[in-house]
């Protein structure tokens, strides 16, 4: 992160496997609905680290950090 | 349960868990105690891609067991060309491993595409991470603590026999509802179905000898639903490809079992192993375990990390590709080395060095992509439970003085040659 400027979180649920890696890395800031589907419950719910280390993980590549402001429509 | 665990056969556990001993060595490697993390160092230093088996690099080929691959094989040891692998599946299939489909039955390690989707979709909630407390309370917590109980007062004891190798196994048999006099022969059957060295016909016959074992608790458990596994896989459908949604047949259920039995006993057993292996080697990093707790969770994913107890997995290319600079035909095998790419150093410093204390970055020792390890969160459940439970209580746990110290051994599988500790 450069300038202190704020990195947004998403998430595509379609593609989420429900693995649970993302609540490993980062319990407080990822939730799994019923259907095993993500969800964020708290952008900054963890260090910045810890978030860091989920999206990297992510199996199927269904979190994201990027620029805040380019969210989905 | 303190009586059926006394009733478990001491020979049969030692035959089938002593890593030192014959029956494993001829399974594991287990010839193979050569400084490996130095020799996956000279590897990766000359190509994050090699021509030849991770066995042909490390010039460690068995000459009496040489390699069964009629491809060509490539092996990859460097974090982003075995993290890229894991994540191409159409590149790269599992289709290595349909040799299990034959044994096994058809199951989620060697499908791919849609197919593993709709399959694994039916295990996935039952490993879910919000089901590990139900792991913890309705076996791992139960078994730590009878196993525990056989040896606390005596002062002195061989970790590896007595409770590291039990552990994963009665965890798994439990949880299928398996009687507990049958788990060590479900056990030799699985071990026997997956022996590289049995004949065909062999191996045929010991997945039917588990099917003997397994498909009695199938029927029971069809009849009378219990808070188990099993009960849990059956009262889950599938979809097939037409769409048209089905419940799981037997074939579908005994598929799951043998597979889930020979992923998560044996790995479990060795890596919590090497877990305590390398606390016990380190005894100011065990002491810090000791006062603080937290720092369980660290020890364990740094062991995970530094030593996963499988160090190689594999993929068919399907079609001509290029990895790390290497051009790769189609048909070729890749053999993937985890531990070398849990070594690289552009991700990890100083990183032949067993730390707890360094900054977690995930490894990959469960693996990525669609295929990551579907019992990871009980893997964790049951190294964590045990080490907080260890620690409670066999104080000032340390080596045992008058036994030789053991070594990690094993080519395809790591483990310590045995673990004689002394406490209290
Ligand atoms: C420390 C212990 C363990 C390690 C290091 C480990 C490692 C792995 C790895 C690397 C894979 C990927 C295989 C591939 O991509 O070809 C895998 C898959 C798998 N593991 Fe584990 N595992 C462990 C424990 C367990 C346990 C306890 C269970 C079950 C109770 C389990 C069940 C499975 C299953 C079913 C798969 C196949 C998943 C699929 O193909 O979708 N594992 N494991
Ligand atoms: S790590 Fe990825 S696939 Fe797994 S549960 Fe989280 S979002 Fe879903």
């Amino acid at each position: 992160m450069t300038g202190g400027e704020r990195l947004s979180l998403s998430v595509t649920p379609e593609t989420c496997a429900g693995t649970g890696v993302c609540t490993f890395y980062a319990a407080g800031t990822f939730e799994l609905d019923d259907d095993g589907r993500v969800s964020i419950v708290d952008e900054h719910g963890d260090p910045d680290d810890d978030i860091r280390n989920a999206v990297e993980a992510c199996p199927t590549r269904s979190l994201r950090l990027g620029p805040s402001g380019g969210g989905r429509p | 349960m303190l009586d059926e665990i006394a009733q478990l056969d001491p020979a049969m556990i030692r035959t089938l868990f002593d890593t030192s001993g014959q029956f494993r060595r001829s399974r594991s490697g287990g010839d193979y105690v050569e400084n490996f993390h130095t020799d996956l160092r000279l590897a990766r230093e000359s190509g994050p891609v090699h021509v030849g088996s991770v066995e042909e690099v490390l010039g460690a080929v068995d000459p009496e067991h040489p390699l069964p691959y009629p491809e060509p094989v490539y092996s990859a040891f460097s974090f982003d060309t075995v993290n890229t692998v894991f994540r191409d599946p159409e590149t790269y299939t599992s289709d290595a491993m349909r040799g299990t489909f034959d044994t096994f039955g058809r199951n989620i390690l060697a499908m791919g595409g849609a197919e593993h989707a709709r399959y694994r979709a039916v295990a996935q909630p039952v490993f879910a991470r919000n089901m590990t407390q139900w792991w913890i309370d309705r076996w791992i917590a139960g078994i730590t603590d009878s196993l525990l109980t056989r040896f606390e007062r005596r002062g002195r004891a061989d970790l590896n026999l007595e409770f590291c190798a039990l552990l994963p196994l009665l965890t798994i048999t439990g949880s299928f509802g398996v009687p507990m006099d049958e788990a060590l022969r479900l056990r030799e059957h699985i071990e026997q179905m997956i022996s590289a060295g049995t004949e065909r016909a062999d191996r045929l016959a010991a997945s039917a000898a588990a099917a003997d074992i397994l498909l009695p608790v199938i029927a029971r458990r069809r009849g009378d639903p219990r808070d188990d596994l099993i009960s849990k896989l059956i009262s889950e459908s599938v979809v097939d490809e037409h769409g048209t949604r089905h419940a799981l047949t037997d074939d579908d259920v005994l598929a799951y079992a043998r597979l889930l039995l020979t992923a998560g006993s044996g790995t479990t057993w060795r890596q919590l192993g090497i877990t305590l292996w390398a606390l016990l080697n380190n005894p100011d990093q065990l002491d810090a375990v000791r006062r603080d707790r937290s720092l369980v969770r660290a020890a364990v994913e740094e062991s995970l990390r530094w030593e996963v107890t499988d160090p190689t997995f594999f993929r068919l290319t399907a079609h001509d590709t290029t990895l790390g600079g290497v051009d790769i035909p189609a048909g070729s095998r890749v053999a993937l080395c985890l531990t070398a790419a849990n070594h690289d150093p552009s991700r990890w410093p100083d990183p032949d060095r067993f730390d707890i204390f360094r900054r977690v970055k995930p490894h990959l020792s469960f693996a990525s992509g669609p295929h990551v390890c579907l019992g990871m969160h009980v893997a964790r459940a049951e190294m964590s439970v045990a080490l907080n439970a260890i620690l409670d209580r066999l104080p000032d746990l340390r080596w045992d003085p008058d036994a030789p110290r053991p070594v990690l051994m094993g080519l395809h599988m790591r483990a310590p040659s045995d673990l004689p500790v002394v406490f209290g």
